[in-house]
């Protein structure tokens, strides 16, 4: 059968207007689902940094609960002075990948605290930044006086599987468990990814893990992104570090 | 030819992966364990039924010139619609597969059934030739699947298989079957066991 041009053109016209309405429609009714699932996954991410869920499955409603009872969310700017946020705008929402463009002067920094007795038990801050195909995002974890860390995370990633997406597997995460972000001097140091094991008896072995073998741009990748995403943080880790010395004095003379 | 033919032939004798080598990408690329096998296998059987039903009743009304893109066109959508739906309902499988499920719209199989059979074919036999050749393909993708996951990580639909005390004697994972040249290797044996027992071969 042939067919003229109009008719070609309303047919596919028709067409058209059908498969869009269709996606539209779509993605109107199940945008809630969606936004609260990468919430959800977000959460838990934060969560499993700080030490709060150890891989067993939680629902979601779990996972809110147990975020909503013991995290507490603030943002922070470049100098380390807390922000205020206009209400109605979450912590939860910033994209630290969008703060990154901005100025320096203009961003936010967001810092997840856990509460234990109105006390905070630990930091946390989002990690996000380039491996060797793809960016990796995740959340690092530091105990109250900011010396160690105490978890690390990577939920979004799309490194080479079996090699540098080990970087999403518990085994390399708790690597650097324990380790030391700060020098004997005070200077913010991070961490070194080296190959092989860190030997015992090294001056820096409290600043060293082991990248993940046949996956060197993806272990330089994490080692990259901790120190950016910590130096972000510096001011205000300084600022706490202080507090805490001070309070620490205060304790030592009464 | 029947429905009942139309249907079991792509499971076996007419293979869209093991036959006609249609679709290896994404075979490879998915298969490293079983449970996103299995939810690629369903969602491609998905896509093509329901693809090939709509194109077949709208076979007669199709402009030949532009028919190629209104198949993509319906292809598209139907892809678009599983992955939402996969997000707002299973979110972990959906953040295993990535980019994989979009990529649906590019598996040849696909375009290759609403081509050769939905546009010449009545509804009810496009949906059995869709229904066959989406099961056709992720029965492939399951074997593949399953076996890399309990070769390649130990474990299956996550949960360990391999006992506790092989490990202790010195057993390890193998490590290449997690990668994609693993996947190759066993789609090869697959083909390879096929045309042995059924005699098939390439014409020349």
């Amino acid at each position: 059968m042939r067919h003229n041009n109009t008719y070609t053109f309303i047919f596919i016209t028709i067409v058209t207007i059908i498969c869009a309405g269709l996606l539209s429609s779509a993605a109107f009714f199940l945008k809630d689902k969606q936004r609260i699932n990468e919430e959800v996954d977000m959460k838990k991410n934060i969560l499993k940094a700080v030490g709060l869920v150890k891989n067993k499955k939680l629902s979601k409603k779990e996972v809110l609960d147990i975020y909503k009872n013991s995290i507490k969310s603030f943002a922070v700017d470049h100098n380390g002075e807390k922000l205020e946020i206009k209400d109605g705008a979450e912590i939860e929402n910033i994209d630290p990948e969008k703060e990154e463009v901005k100025p320096e002067n203009e961003r936010f920094y967001p810092v997840f605290t856990k509460m234990e007795n109105k006390d905070i038990s630990a930091y946390c801050i989002p990690i996000i930044g380039k491996g060797l195909w793809s960016t990796m995002y995740g959340y690092l974890a530091l105990e109250p006086t900011l010396e160690k860390i105490i978890g690390m995370t990577f939920y979004k990633q799309a490194e080479t599987p079996g090699l540098g997406s080990e970087v999403e597997t518990e085994s390399f995460q708790s690597k650097f468990i324990g380790k030391k972000i700060w020098d004997k001097n005070g200077n913010l140091v991070s961490i070194t990814i080296l190959k092989g094991e860190p030997g015992k008896d090294s001056p820096n072995f409290e600043h060293e893990v082991a990248g993940i073998s046949g996956a060197t741009k993806t272990s330089e990748g994490v080692m990259n992104l901790l120190l950016k995403d910590l130096l972000k943080y510096e001011n205000y880790f300084r600022k706490i570090r202080v507090k805490n010395t001070r309070k620490e004095n205060l304790l030592y003379v009464q | 030819m029947s429905n009942k033919k139309t249907f079991f032939a792509p499971l076996v004798h007419n293979n869209p992966v093991t036959v006609q080598i249609l679709g290896i990408c994404s075979a490879l690329a998915v298969t490293t364990q079983l449970k996103p096998s299995l939810v690629m296998g369903i969602a491609v059987t998905v896509i093509i039924a329901v693809s090939n039903l709509v194109i077949s009743l709208i076979r007669n009304f199709i402009p030949k010139k532009i028919r190629i893109i209104i198949e993509m066109t319906v292809i598209a959508t139907m892809v678009i619609l599983v992955d939402q739906i996969l997000r707002a309902y299973m979110f972990d499988v959906s953040k295993q597969l990535s980019v994989f499920v979009g990529l649906i719209i590019t598996n040849c199989i696909v375009l290759g059934r609403l081509e050769g059979f939905a546009l010449t074919n009545k509804p009810v036999a496009s949906i059995f030739d869709g229904f066959g050749n989406g099961i056709g393909y992720g029965l492939i993708l399951v074997v593949v699947g399953a076996f890399r996951e309990i070769f390649g990580s130990g474990t299956l639909l996550g949960f360990p298989v391999v006992p506790q005390f092989l490990y202790e004697a010195g057993y390890v994972n193998n490590g290449l079957l997690v990668l994609a040249p693993g996947a190759f290797f066993l789609l090869g044996f697959i083909v390879w066991i096929q045309r042995a027992v059924t005699g098939h071969y390439e014409e020349e």
